[in-house]
């Protein structure tokens, strides 16, 4: 409350409050829950609060941007997502220099960017199969790093503009074969001097920060290429399949769980983004029982699949993925919530919720 | 929550407490739904990295805003990278905002604008806490990390401006009815 003497103040406050292009008493009545909580845990799922950041592989690349983990790239169940770290070779047997078709497959439908300099290697890729013309990547160079990511070609312009009134042209380079304008300084990945948005091609814009001396060098490659260049361990094809057996046999399922769903994903990722979604799997099951339970009011069985939750933090695919990002912690604390002993202050779990927390798509 | 909770739920109810209040600040202020949202964004990632140096109660939005304003300030902030998540939110906004407001076109308030827009952005700052965030000068004091003196001058040197730009701007101007020009503050000058 403002202590104001004079009258006349108080009308020019009513003046001054007509230009408030948002009111708080109007911002009150917008339906921002989920996507605010959306973002919130999203923030908690990055390295912040003390002794987080171990918890987080990919602190070393933040840019002071969202990494998709935790809660949301954690929530492979509807995301077809290659992560890939670690250095061996992924989609096929050391050796054989065969990839699998699915592997390929998952190449083909990427727009293939690397740094074409043998110094600078790919750390990250992360892309969704069903929206092919979003994605990104990472690059160290030493202790250099570079970020390209990839959007749909329509966004551009709002790039573009987004950009300009902080940016200043440095340079001019030649990307994918036409001349772009050299933005900087101190734009993009941490550490990086300059950015570039430019069209790949007539549907997919690139974005791609970095040292200077890099800006010119990215280029597509072909499929056997890019996936020689990619250090990762990718569970896909064979090993896929017997890895998320054995997360699967680990667990409790509730009566009627159908496996199907995460059997059959083309998912090629990490060991912790595949725990995720098996975790997903099963998990979003049990919440779901949980649901219904309480709907019909019986008790008895909303208790069963309460507990079962609350000791999800003991399945053998928790324990091999908690090192490595948030999404346990982040399921614990709604599992903890269909406790009813529980105090909280926060609003009650609902199916919709979870799909935005910890990627449930809907009864199992 | 007392401290002896979990951070993590702790910084949920600071967030769910204060999220509209920064949302609304800095959509009132970026050049974009989606630069506030981004703003938003970037002020509570501050605030879960600096968990253990935002106070407690009340303070906690004058620390929020004043973090939210160095991010607004931040030239850098052309680094950002968008996010879906964050477009989303901004999406949402801009949708609102194209629905709610058709009060900012009418002359009297092209007037207002173009007043406050005339202020110097110091000074513009100051006055805005005050009428749009209703924060007291001790309270404005904290957010802007300058002394309480220092904000009632630049309040008082604000208010006196604007009041002095709107009479000055003749009625016509702005005002197709064709009246002789009205002082909104008989007493105060016009535009010096």
């Amino acid at each position: 409350v403002t202590t104001r003497a004079e009258p006349e103040d108080e009308y020019l406050d009513t003046l001054l409050r007509t230009q408030m292009l948002v009111r708080d008493e109007a911002l009150a009545d917008w339906d921002l829950e989920r996507t605010a909580v959306a973002v919130r845990e999203e923030i908690l799922s990055r390295p912040g609060h003390a002794g987080r950041a171990q918890r987080d592989r990919w602190a070393d690349f933040s840019t002071g941007r969202f990494r998709r983990r935790g809660a949301f790239v954690a929530a492979a169940a509807v995301v077809v997502a290659c992560v890939i770290s670690g250095v061996s070779v992924i989609g096929r047997h050391p050796g054989d220099g065969a990839y699998a078709a699915q592997v390929v497959a998952s190449a083909q439908a990427s727009p293939r960017l690397l740094i074409d300099d043998p110094a600078w290697k790919v750390t990250g890729v992360l892309f969704d199969e069903s929206t092919p013309q979003t994605g990104e990547m990472r690059f160290t160079g030493g202790d250099q790093h570079a970020q390209v990511n990839w959007y749909p070609i329509g966004l551009l312009p709002g790039y573009v503009a987004d950009r300009r009134p902080v940016s200043t042209v440095v340079g001019h380079i030649q990307v994918f074969g036409h001349p772009a304008e050299l933005l900087g300084p101190n734009t993009g990945a941490k550490g990086a001097c300059c950015e570039v948005l430019t069209a790949l091609n007539d549907k997919i814009m690139v974005d791609f920060s970095g040292p200077r001396s890099v800006m010119g060098k990215l280029d597509t490659v072909d499929v056997r290429r890019w996936l020689d260049a990619l250090p990762a361990t990718v569970f896909t094809g064979d090993r896929r399949d017997l890895a998320v057996e054995d997360m699967l046999a680990g667990l409790p399922k509730p009566p009627g769980y159908d496996p199907t769903p995460v059997q059959a994903q083309a998912l090629n990722s990490d060991r912790y983004q595949l725990g995720a979604a098996v975790v997903a799997s099963v998990g979003c099951a049990w919440f779901m029982r949980w649901f219904d339970a309480r709907d019909r009011h019986d008790q008895v069985t909303a208790d069963e699949a309460s507990q079962v939750l609350r000791e999800s933090r003991d399945w053998p695919v928790m324990r091999q993925i908690q090192s490595q990002g948030d999404y346990p912690m982040i399921f614990k604390i709604q599992a903890d919530r269909t406790h009813d002993g529980v105090k909280s202050r926060f609003p009650p779990l609902t199916r919709s919720g979870l799909m935005t927390t910890l990627g449930c798509t809907g009864p199992r | 929550l007392p401290v002896s909770e979990p951070p993590e739920d702790r910084f949920r109810v600071l967030f769910d407490e204060q999220f509209r209040s920064i949302y609304g600040y800095a959509l009132r202020r970026a050049s974009s739904p989606e630069a506030a949202a981004d703003v938003v964004a970037e002020t509570f990632t501050t605030a879960w990295r600096r968990f253990s140096d935002v106070p407690e109660g009340k303070q906690a939005r004058l620390w929020l805003y004043g973090v939210a304003a160095r991010v607004l300030a931040n030239t850098r902030r052309g680094e950002q990278r968008r996010d879906r998540l964050i477009d989303k939110l901004g999406a949402l906004a801009a949708e609102r905002i194209r629905s709610d407001t058709s009060h900012l076109g009418d002359p009297l308030g092209v007037r207002v604008q173009e007043a406050l827009d005339s202020l110097p952005s110091r000074d513009r700052e100051v006055l805005v806490l005050s009428a749009w965030e209703q924060l007291t000068p001790a309270e404005i004091a904290v957010v802007l990390d300058v002394p309480p003196a220092t904000v009632r001058t630049r309040l008082h040197r604000a208010r006196r401006r604007v009041r002095a730009h709107l009479n000055g701007l003749p009625a016509d101007r702005t005002d197709p009815s064709g009246q002789a020009p009205r002082l909104l503050f008989p007493g105060h000058g016009g535009v010096t």
